[in-house]
């Protein structure tokens, strides 16, 4: 494949309601992570977000917030109703291409306009998860309770806000960054929909991204993991096989749950620290669907 | 400081069925739990159309005892307003006898915690009065609780009604908050693009062309010109006017896009190029609706050439 | 560096203003198995799937993909759910086929689908949210004063409307397939009933649930497909902000780039002859001589005069919506695929009673939101010599 690199990234404030709209914090963020490299808008290859109609209460809430980007003259662009991450592993595609040479992912999210854990609960059945009242916390609590754990189950904060990430391919990325954070791998992968045929302690699809990455084979220093129950942390690291040592989640953003950015902010953060020179080789991880129902996995190296 | 505004999102949402989902909430209605039987044996309940792994489709259907153990449970000891119980109860899943799946659905152990846990054998609770919907199970409950149900007869349901109500507390950001609390005064402020010093109104949190943000402020006029428009004779759900009125864009002088905005008087009287003045609420308001609508000015029509560019 | 793509299979259901005798797992499930009879394929043999749909308001479902990773075999594989409005049918074939040109999966299912039946569209895309006047009206609020902005402009002739409204519901009832199977007179089109001044019943697409799915794979796995394929000569995406100084919405830049990226990837200079065929994203008729405009088949102005010549109808010089297009069928998240696949099923010559003759190469086309997103593609009998 073509060497990929993070060579910018950037989030909004992220400390809880934001005072901003979708366009105010798309603009902020899109405009500070072209600065960091010296880019305008038209000289991005290809744009893609991630964002949720859901969370926003109203439909296409990414038409809007294309006017905070700069798309004109016309921009290459598309938009994902997932997490930023998986916007991300689009654009990634897309460089393979050649004809491009940079792309810009971003994504917004702000969970506190609606109730999340309500919202959360038409991701389920569609024909007896709602009459039925299941929401975000029901879920993540019979999953602790398959897990053996009893009690109430402990969210992550949630936050409000945006994160955008520059990537550059081959020459292009060295150019933009004289330490870019190279996208060793790559992989997302899908679990069956529905929670009455899934084994709960067992997060296939994120064992199967270890798999195909060959994730034993990399010496991990830093993993920035998406969870937004506590105990998931452990799922997560059992079913990654993630060693104790590794320090997880060490990024600031990381501490909160930006529902819709989180996984490209745990990318961010694990390219952060290649960038930076306090890693060499890191993990980044996305979630999302009932009780992780599909996981992405990114590993960052300093070496394409 | 950025205004904000309740929203609720409901909808009846109107879903069909299929044969198996048809025939499995056709069954509750009449006090009888089916599941789905695979090539391989398994058997699912709830069904699913098409098998976890294999992807195959499934259609056999098979009867269930409704019996079955407690396999994981979650307390709820703050029952919500969306919740199917009003008193403690737990969310489980429950491995029914006969089937390889976990139904998930709720245990009602009369609000004691130390009866709902892992291993109990539980059975449902029905409704006398059934419609072929999964809360045709009141709650599971300890096996010497359940009472068999009212008998009714067996017939496959077409489609289901699933109401989904979502409530929203929407913030204008801040620069639309100030927008709208200007029109609140009675003046329409547009924001100048510090790239191509061009006027946005209403003004975003960037000029759209560059993306870089918009800061200057510049009142524009209440008067302006409608470059196009809809009459709108239809209707539908949620609709807030009577057909029919007409939806206008409205070059305002002073700003270089237009402005969306209903015209009033006679539909039939609208032409491009009319122009048009706002008529304010008599009661200030901090929204666009501060402008009830906009009426002719009586002035002579503005020529084509006026306005083409911005259709 | 990027691999051609093929589409070797093709699967849509029976389109219908309510399709309540499936489940949405099994509307989708009729698309899906169609396609993978057509590649001879079986689940295991699919390596990811993209999934594409309009605002999930439509159905009440929060990122579908979730419930439907089942039906769509996609336990144990990566999914992607694509959104980019209207245009999100030809946006979800364009991202699949990355997956395939980019060398990074061999065979990936993409598919597209509304189930508009499920809620009301008029009601979804018309929220009464806070602070707004109510101006909002559905897809024709947006629509119907940019139509009046060409009429204007190009001086067309009423009847134009009417013209490509009987010609794409007369093409309909040669696609068992389309909702819509009844075709109108002209002067019935010119009595119906306006719903948005100047766009009046007949002149609007219908409601539609379907679901549309193709399978797309590289050329390798090609070899291997039962039936001819359809080469992938080019894709492109653009988009524009809804509003900004000058924004020409008639014919906006955003859809002239589209078209002149897509052209010149598959070397076309002169798109009316070099195509034997167009499905062009029409879903209130006069949007059709606007394309035409919009897309470099008619010079600025002139596209109606192709529609009045019958340019555009069966048989004509470029035979435009042979399927019936959005006016018969229009499952609104699926509309844009649709296009896609018809296209695809042409230069392959499995289309049925609707197949033009000798058809090598053709072109697909979405557009999205206020007119701002675009997708389009341009197949072929053979692949792009690189």
């Amino acid at each position: 494949m073509r060497p990929v690199a993070v060579v910018a990234f950037t989030h909004s404030e992220l400390d809880g309601q934001s005072v901003w709209d979708d366009v105010e914090l798309t603009q902020k963020v899109c405009s500070a992570v072209r600065k960091q490299v010296g880019l305008t808008q038209n000289d991005i290859g290809f744009t893609v977000s991630g964002s949720s109609d859901f969370l926003s209460g109203r439909p296409f809430s990414f038409v809007s917030a294309l006017d905070g980007v700069g798309a004109f003259p016309p921009i290459q662009e598309s938009h994902v109703e997932m997490d930023g991450a998986f916007a991300l592993y689009e654009a990634w595609v897309r460089l393979q291409h050649g004809d491009i040479d940079t792309a810009l992912v971003y994504a917004f999210g702000q969970a506190s306009l609606g109730d999340l854990n309500r919202v959360l609960g038409l991701q389920m059945d569609p024909y007896w998860a709602a009459p039925l009242g299941l929401d975000e916390e029901a879920v993540a609590g019979l999953q602790a309770a398959a897990q053996g754990l009893s009690g109430a189950v402990q969210r992550v904060p949630l936050s409000d806000g945006a994160a955008a990430i520059i990537l550059a391919a081959g020459d292009r990325a060295l150019e933009l960054n004289e330490q870019p954070a190279w996208i060793r791998g790559i992989e997302h992968r899908m679990d069956c929909g529905e929670l009455s045929q899934r084994d709960l302690t067992q997060l296939n699809s994120a064992h199967a991204c270890a798999k195909a990455l060959d994730l034993s084979q990399y010496r991990i220093e830093q993993a920035e993991l998406h969870f937004n129950f506590e105990q998931q942390r452990d799922l997560l690291q059992e079913s990654l096989q993630l060693s104790g040592d590794i320090p997880i989640n060490v990024g600031a953003s990381s501490q909160v749950d930006t529902y819709m950015v989180s996984g490209l902010l745990r990318i961010g953060e694990a390219a952060q620290a290649v960038m930076n020179g306090s890693a060499s080789t890191t993990l980044a991880h996305a979630s999302a669907g009932p009780a992780m129902q599909q996981n992405l996995l990114c590993v960052l190296g300093a070496k394409p | 400081m950025t205004l904000t505004a309740p929203y609720r999102l409901e909808y009846p949402y109107k879903r069909g069925l299929g044969p198996v989902l048809g025939a499995f909430f056709g069954a509750l209605r009449a006090g009888q739990l089916l599941g789905v039987r695979s090539a391989d044996g398994s058997v699912f309940c709830p069904p699913t159309e098409f098998h976890p792994t294999t992807a195959e489709a499934m259609t056999q259907m098979v009867p269930l005892t409704g019996e079955g153990v407690v396999e994981s449970v979650y307390w709820i000891a703050r029952p919500q307003p969306h919740h199917p119980l009003d008193i403690p109860f737990a969310f489980v899943r429950v491995h029914l006898d006969g089937s390889d799946s976990f139904f998930v659905h709720v245990l009602d152990t009369r609000g004691d915690s130390s009866l709902a846990v892992r291993g109990l054998r539980v059975a449902p609770r029905w409704r006398a009065e059934r419609q072929g919907a999964i809360t045709d199970i009141e709650a599971f409950v300890p096996l010497d609780q359940v009472t068999d149900p009212v008998a009714a007869p067996m017939k496959t349901m077409e489609r289901a009604v699933i109401p989904v109500e979502l409530d929203y507390v929407i913030r204008a950001g801040a620069t639309q908050s100030t927008f709208l609390k200007q029109l609140e005064q009675r003046r329409l402020v547009g924001r100048r693009s510090p790239v191509n010093g061009q006027v946005l109104i209403p003004p975003r949190g960037a000029c759209t062309e560059s993306g870089e943000p918009c800061v200057e402020e510049v009142d524009v006029s209440s008067s302006g010109v409608v470059t196009t428009f809809s009459v709108i004779r239809i209707e539908f759900p949620g609709q807030r006017l009577k057909p029919p009125y007409v939806c206008a864009a409205i070059l305002l002088d002073g700003a270089d896009v237009p402005l969306i905005h209903l015209v009033g008087g006679d539909p039939n009287d609208v032409r491009m190029g009319m122009r048009v003045r706002a008529v304010w609420t008599e009661e200030p308001q901090a929204s666009m609706e501060a402008i009830q609508f906009f009426e002719p000015t009586g002035e002579p029509d503005a020529p084509f050439d006026h306005y083409k560019e911005h259709l | 560096m990027s691999r051609p793509c093929a589409v070797i299979g093709v699967g849509q259901t029976r389109y219908a203003a309510k399709r309540r005798d499936k489940s949405l797992a099994g509307l989708v499930r009729e698309a899906a198995d169609r396609a993978m009879r057509d590649a001879g394929l079986e689940w295991g043999q699919i390596d990811a799937v993209v999934l594409g749909k309009a605002p999930d308001f439509f159905e009440g479902i929060m990122m579908p993909e979730h419930h439907l990773a089942s039906a769509l075999g996609a336990t144990g594989k990566p999914i992607l759910r694509v959104h980019t409005a209207g245009s999100v049918g030809g946006s979800t074939a364009v991202v699949a086929s990355h997956l395939i040109q980019s060398g990074v999966h061999e065979r990936v299912l993409c598919l597209a689908f509304e189930v508009q039946s499920c809620s009301n569209a008029m009601w979804a895309l018309s929220p009464t949210y806070p602070f707004q006047p109510p101006t909002v009206a559905g897809a024709g609020g947006y629509f119907a004063p940019l139509i009046r902005a060409y009429i204007r402009r190009s001086n067309a002739p009423p009847e134009i409307g009417w013209k490509v409204v009987v010609k794409d519901r007369r093409n309909a009832l040669k696609n068992p397939l389309a909702h819509i199977q009844s075709e109108p007179t002209l002067e019935q089109c010119a009595e119906a009933p306006i719903l948005w001044d100047p766009i009046n019943y007949l002149e609007t697409c219908p409601s539609s649930d379907g679901a549309c799915a193709m399978v797309l794979s590289s050329e390798a796995a090609a070899k291997e497909a039962p039936t001819k394929p359809a080469f992938v000569q080019g894709t492109s995406l653009r988009s524009e902000p809804i509003f900004f100084p000058g924004r020409d919405q008639v014919t906006p830049q955003a859809g002239r780039d589209c078209a002149a990226d897509v052209y010149r990837q598959a070397q076309i200079s002169d798109p009316l002859n070099e195509l034997d065929m167009a499905e062009l994203y029409v879903p209130f008729s006069w949007f059709e001589p606007m394309w035409l405009e919009n897309l470099g088949f008619a010079e600025p102005g002139e596209g109606w005069r192709m529609v009045e010549r019958g340019d555009t109808d069966f048989g004509g010089v470029l035979p435009t919506n042979v399927s019936g297009g959005v006016l018969s069928s229009n499952p609104i998240g699926a509309s844009g695929m649709i296009r896609f696949a018809e296209a695809a099923l042409q230069v392959r010559g499995l289309a049925g009673a609707h197949q033009v003759e000798a058809v090598r190469r053709a072109v697909g086309h979405a557009y999205g939101g206020g007119s701002q997103f675009f997708a389009m593609w341009v197949v072929g009998d053979t692949p792009m010599a690189s």
